[in-house]
């Protein structure tokens, strides 16, 4: 990480270093357009004095070549640095994206649980993207003003001093003008984003729960939920439309006064003769070009602003860094025994315990059960034996030595979760079921597998069978067909440790019972060992011993006849469950 | 399988006489910003003339009171092309603004009206994309893309005029290789746009693997997926990075195409411009005049060529809006009629159905009476017709005429929206929507206040579990109620029931397990509700089923048995067999 931070504390430099030549090359080059366009004017204020004068045609005919080739040359130039300077932003942008990523990678559900989804992508695409408009098109544009002024201002002054500063002289209010208007412009664009998000989000929810509008008859009340918030968005894109027109406008009228005020100040001066009309002409056509560089200034430190922004969200989330560093260096080959020893636990920025004083053993061979209430601990603990969280206070053990001293990769290849909430890939189905393996798994080996979740004759059905693509742009397939698979994904992977957390709750109980006899098989063929959470007791018929958790401590562990004698939230469980029987959907 | 299909071809007549009804509510604004654009492009064109004729009658004429007049001339020109290219760009983007405000209010009044069928082909997200993305673009198309590539015509159109009124002999000459470069820049625009296309394919992969990955990133920790992830990542964004690459090289190119250009056109105008002054006394004011349009025509004519491709893609958009938009909405027969309040009898005589002519039966010579208030449990195996029943019962599809009749109206002749307010459905995972528990049970519905709002929660029991958990009924319901539980949406569901008061419930209850408090809770609240209504109830509990007078059991889409529990156990036959199937 100590790379990561060298590179987002500083990244302008780092980049320059990443593609120096590209960097240095396009602002060469640019330097030289923008000598070119700053001379070629004069050539037409030598042609138009050439005709007022009449001088012969030749001369004419010589100064229109120059002015072609020095066009023509203007446009290869441009297109050179452009080209130079795109390479040195594009390879940033992309770089940046692909560390942030892989930053992403190495963190634990802490940091996902305190940045939502939504937010981190956002730095990824709009925050990389507006970071690559700053060091890209925004510092190009910059300079490209402040070489454009270093040459032309000159050129201005040698042709009439007086003129420049007398017609030149609200200029430098114009960057600022731009700078602030564009904020202006940002924030009101912020707002009727915010609208439409708005909007959005209650287009989603009308059309998602549809049934419930049409089942209740309230479309009506629907729609006037919808026109208000698209009135709203209205309002919102009126303001930035206000601002949007002033922009051009104002900002054309701030140098073209110069324009103006040249017709006011230079009629002595050529009647006198003084001074030529094609010097005139000339240096009309020069307060005209001024335009684009004191847009540029503007425009460009308004990208720098807001890249400054974006770079410094981009920065605090790189900062946080991994509290489950992945510093073992062991590699966890064989399970014996896992331990937890006093184990107690808060999660990140909690004062209350979520579990207390956890001590059990299990070992290999052997089938847990884990039941509770909601919210007893159950999937906290699971999540601990995996390392998604780091514990302080006790120690977990696999076989007698601590986990964070094994690597990550060998711990969670020994410990396979199935979790409780499922989440399917845009993947094929048989990827999605491979999806922990290192290979696409064999046909025979995915067939098997949706045999023992009971789901193979349902992906049959599918047009393309196993090859089905799932996700939105793909099959949609039910809660319970989704569920199935995310085990068959942790099944195909035999490892000698399985934990099921609460994952056969929406099956049905014959496919429940294919699983279980499934299992029963791996423990005695390869010793596999299993903790199952679980609801339904019926789940648990086969396990060893059950631990009951109760608000986040071990009220009683031991067989069924223990946990009736010892447990009281087993018992109610048992009661209440016993006068619910299921009948099989 | 669900292909985005699009049935309207749009082209832009198509769109401007579909958006033309809009507009037309706003007349003035309409035809004040035409006349805007007119005397705008006038004046712009004006003003290399005063230009010119200063120099001329001025200076060459050594008039100072001519040049100085022209100097006033000048200044107010200025200001008032400041002051009118302010107003035409706010006021066609506000004229645009009400237009999309128009559009997506028939999009989402037309979307709701849609069957139910569209909502099961079409996945949310694009349904949602037609109504908030496309109308976006569409309306990205009428604040940038009509209004500049008009004014830029008209501006072209009057800057070769102005130029022509100056010497007709030297545009000709002067615009002779003008469509050679035309269409080079053309064609570089066309690659822009197939480039821009592919390079938005390659940032929505990105997104979407990133989306996916970091929703998922647990399962792609535990399963040991990050190093072929960030593999799989990087060839995404290197990918993205040579299409952009492409990009950045042809939008450059366009560069040498138009400074070439401008060199050859001004080059010709000086060049042939002092040619001519010999020839034909072409004055030099008018010269200067001329190298000033001259040098105007460019930037018009770059822009035109970039917002033709987002013109491109706003039509893609207007395509797959009006595609929605055309959608058929459900079908209601003439002369249905409203049925303000039903007694709640059934019958169901002889009803066969399929959902598409071509498909099998679902559901075979159903025949049926449910008397008012009575209590039926439809229990039978996935796919045995259960679910397609009670969309029958809602109009959710049509059943064939007079199969179903509701106090002895057959169901079709009444309206659905009448129909649906008198049947109160609970689904297996009912939608919850975001705001408060009290919203989520009265859904916005003038009629029902909190006080019956509150009294269907504590029917419930919810309210009793909401007070220990110290919640209260106005407190917040994340998106799709994710800080609910399962069983507590359930329980929400309910109170909807209790709060509408329908006259008939139909019950699709939960098959996921429940803990066992709020599974008590549950049973209760399915006791409140049932009582005292006619009630359909697609069973997945005994305790459930125990309570219902009868019992339906259907079977591939025929009723095999009906009966109570005791007699149905003693029958010994399909739901002896349900039943032994227990946990």
């Amino acid at each position: 990480m100590t790379e990561n931070s060298s590179v987002f504390k500083n990244p302008l430099r780092h980049y320059i270093r990443y593609q120096p030549r590209a960097f240095f090359v396009g602002i060469f080059l640019l330097v030289i357009t923008n000598a070119l366009d700053g001379l070629y004017p004069l050539l037409i204020k030598i042609g138009i004095d050439q005709i007022e004068t009449q001088q012969p045609l030749d001369d004419l005919g010589r100064t229109s070549l120059l002015l072609i080739a020095a066009l023509t040359s203007l446009g290869a130039f441009r297109y050179a640095w452009r080209k130079n300077f795109g390479r040195f932003h594009t390879y940033a942008m992309e770089d940046m994206r692909q560390r942030i990523f892989k930053h992403f990678t190495t963190l634990g559900p802490t940091f996902f649980h305190k940045n939502q989804v939504g937010e981190l992508m956002s730095v990824i695409t709009n925050d990389v993207s507006s970071f690559r408009q700053a060091i890209g098109p925004g510092l190009l544009i910059f300079l490209d003003g402040l070489i454009y002024l270093a040459i032309i201002l000159p050129i201005m002054f040698t042709i009439n001093f007086t003129w420049t500063w007398q017609t030149l002289i609200f200029l430098p209010l114009v960057p600022f003008l731009i700078n602030k208007v564009m904020k202006l412009i940002h924030i009101n664009y912020k707002i009727a984003q915010d609208r439409y998000s708005e909007l959005t989000g209650l287009t989603q929810e009308t059309i998602g729960g549809i049934r419930v509008v049409k089942s209740y008859a309230q479309e009506n009340h629907r729609t006037d939920l919808f026109c208000q918030a698209s009135n709203k968005l209205e309002v919102a894109n009126n303001k930035v439309a206000l601002i949007d027109s002033l922009f051009m406008p104002v900002m054309e009228f701030g140098v073209t006064s110069g324009s103006v005020i040249l017709f006011f100040i230079a009629a002595n001066d050529l009647y006198s003769g003084a001074v030529t009309v094609g010097t005139f002409v000339a240096f009309h056509r020069y307060i005209q070009k001024m335009v684009w560089p004191v847009t540029a200034l503007g425009l460009g430190f308004s990208y720098y602003e807001k890249g400054k922004a974006s770079l410094s969200r981009i920065q605090a989330v790189v900062d946080q860094e991994t509290d489950i560093p992945n510093s073992g260096t062991l590699d966890l080959r064989a399970f014996h025994k896992l331990e937890f020893k006093d184990v107690s636990f808060k999660f990140p920025g909690m004062d209350l315990y979520a579990l207390r004083d956890i001590s059990f053993q299990i070992n290999a061979g052997e089938h847990v059960g884990l039941m509770g209430q909601v919210g007893s601990g159950k999937s906290t603990l699971v999540s601990l034996i995996l390392r998604m969280y780091p514990v302080h206070e006790g120690q977990i053990l696999i076989n007698d030595i601590p986990i964070e001293n094994y690597t990550l990769n060998s711990l969670r290849k020994m410990m396979v979760l199935v979790t409780q909430e499922v989440f399917l890939f845009s993947e094929t189905v048989t990827r999605n079921i491979g999806y922990g393996l290192l290979q696409d798994p064999e046909l025979s080996e995915v067939t098997r597998m949706t045999d023992i979740v009971n789901i193979r004759g349902e992906i049959e059905n599918l047009p393309q069978k196993f090859d089905s693509q799932l996700g939105e742009r793909g099959v949609n397939l039910s809660g319970g067909q989704k569920q199935r698979l995310s085990i068959a994904r942790g099944l195909i992977l035999t490892s000698p440790f399985l934990i099921l957390d609460d994952s056969l709750s929406a099956v049905d109980t014959r496919t429940e019972k294919i699983i279980e006899e499934e299992l029963s098989q791996a423990k005695k063929s390869m010793q596999q060992t299993r903790l199952t959470v679980a609801h339904r007791l019926s789940s648990l018929k086969n396990a060893d011993r059950i631990i009951v958790l109760k608000d986040g401590t071990i009220e009683a562990m031991g067989t069924v006849s223990d946990l009736i004698a010892f447990s009281p939230t087993f018992r109610t469980i048992v009661s209440v469950q016993s006068s619910q029987e299921v009948i099989s959907e | 399988m669900n292909e985005d299909i699009i049935k309207t071809k749009v082209n832009y007549l198509v769109m401007f006489k579909r958006l033309w009804p809009y507009t037309r509510k706003h007349p003035w604004i309409f035809i004040s910003v035409i006349l805007i654009i007119l005397v705008l492009t006038g004046i712009s064109r004006f003003i290399p003339f005063v230009i010119g004729y200063a120099i001329d009658k001025g200076i060459i004429a050594k008039d100072i009171s001519v040049f100085k007049m022209m100097a006033l001339v000048y200044l107010a020109l200025e200001i008032a092309r400041t002051i009118l290219h302010f107003s035409q760009t706010y006021m066609f983007q506000v004229l645009g603004n009400r237009v999309l405000y128009y559009l997506r209010e028939d999009l989402i009044r037309h979307t709701q009206s849609l069957p139910l069928q569209y909502f099961n082909k079409t996945p949310t997200g694009r349904t949602v994309t037609r109504i908030a993305n496309d109308v976006s673009s569409l309306g990205d198309l009428f604040t940038d893309g009509v209004i500049n590539i008009f004014i830029n015509i008209i501006n072209i159109v009057a800057i070769v005029t102005a130029m022509a009124l100056i010497s007709v002999k030297l545009t000709l000459i002067t615009l002779l290789f003008s469509p050679i470069f035309i269409g080079l820049a053309i064609y570089l625009s066309n690659r822009i746009r197939d480039i821009l296309r592919e390079q938005k394919k390659k940032l929505s992969n990105i997104n979407s693997f990133l989306a996916e990955n970091l929703n998922g990133i647990k399962i792609v920790q535990l399963y040991n997926r990050v190093p072929k992830n960030l593999k799989i990542f990087q060839t995404l964004s290197d990918d993205y990075r040579a299409s952009n690459m492409q990009s950045v090289r042809a939008y450059a190119a366009m560069f040498p195409i138009m400074n070439c250009f401008t060199g050859v056109v001004i080059t010709s105008a000086l060049y042939f411009g002092g040619w001519l002054k010999i020839s034909e006394s072409l004055t030099i004011g008018a010269i200067v005049a001329f190298l000033m349009n001259a040098q105007d025509f460019m930037p018009p004519l770059r822009d035109i060529l970039e917002k033709y491709q987002q013109f491109q893609n706003s039509l893609t958009s207007a395509e797959r809006i009006f595609t929605l938009l055309d959608e058929p909405a459900e079908h209601e027969i003439t002369g249905a009629q409203d049925h303000p309040s039903v007694r709640g009898e059934i019958k169901i005589c002889n009803l066969n159905f399929r959902y598409e002519p071509e498909l099998p039966l679902v559901l075979h010579n159903i025949n049926l009476n449910i008397k008012a208030g009575e209590s039926v449990a439809i229990v039978g195996r996935t796919g045995s017709g259960k679910s397609t029943f009670i969309s029958l019962l809602q109009r959710f599809y049509d059943a064939p005429e007079k199969t179903i009749l509701i106090d002895d109206r057959p169901l079709e002749e009444i309206k659905r929206r009448s129909i649906r307010s008198r049947i109160g459905v609970v689904q297996q995972d009912n939608f919850i929507f975001r705001g408060t528990i009290a919203e989520n049970v009265h859904l916005g519905d003038p009629k029902i206040d909190e006080k019956t709002v509150e009294r269907a929660l504590a029917q419930t029991g919810y309210l009793d579990l909401l007070q220990r958990s110290g919640r209260d009924l106005h407190s917040v319901v994340e998106e799709r109620g994710a800080n609910l539980s399962v069983g507590e949406r359930q329980l929400i569901a309910f109170a909807r029931i209790l709060a509408f008061n329908p006259d008939i419930l139909i019950l699709d209850e939960a098959t996921a397990n429940i803990d066992s408090e709020s599974e008590l809770i549950l049973q209760k609240a399915t006791h409140e509700v049932i009582k005292s209504r006619t009630s359909i109830i697609i069973a997945h509990r005994l305790s459930t089923i125990r309570e219902c007078h009868r019992i339906v059991v259907l079977s591939d889409g025929k009723i095999v048995e009906v009966g109570s529990h005791q007699a149905l156990m003693n029958q010994n036959g399909h739901y002896y067999q349900l039943a032994n199937h227990l946990a």
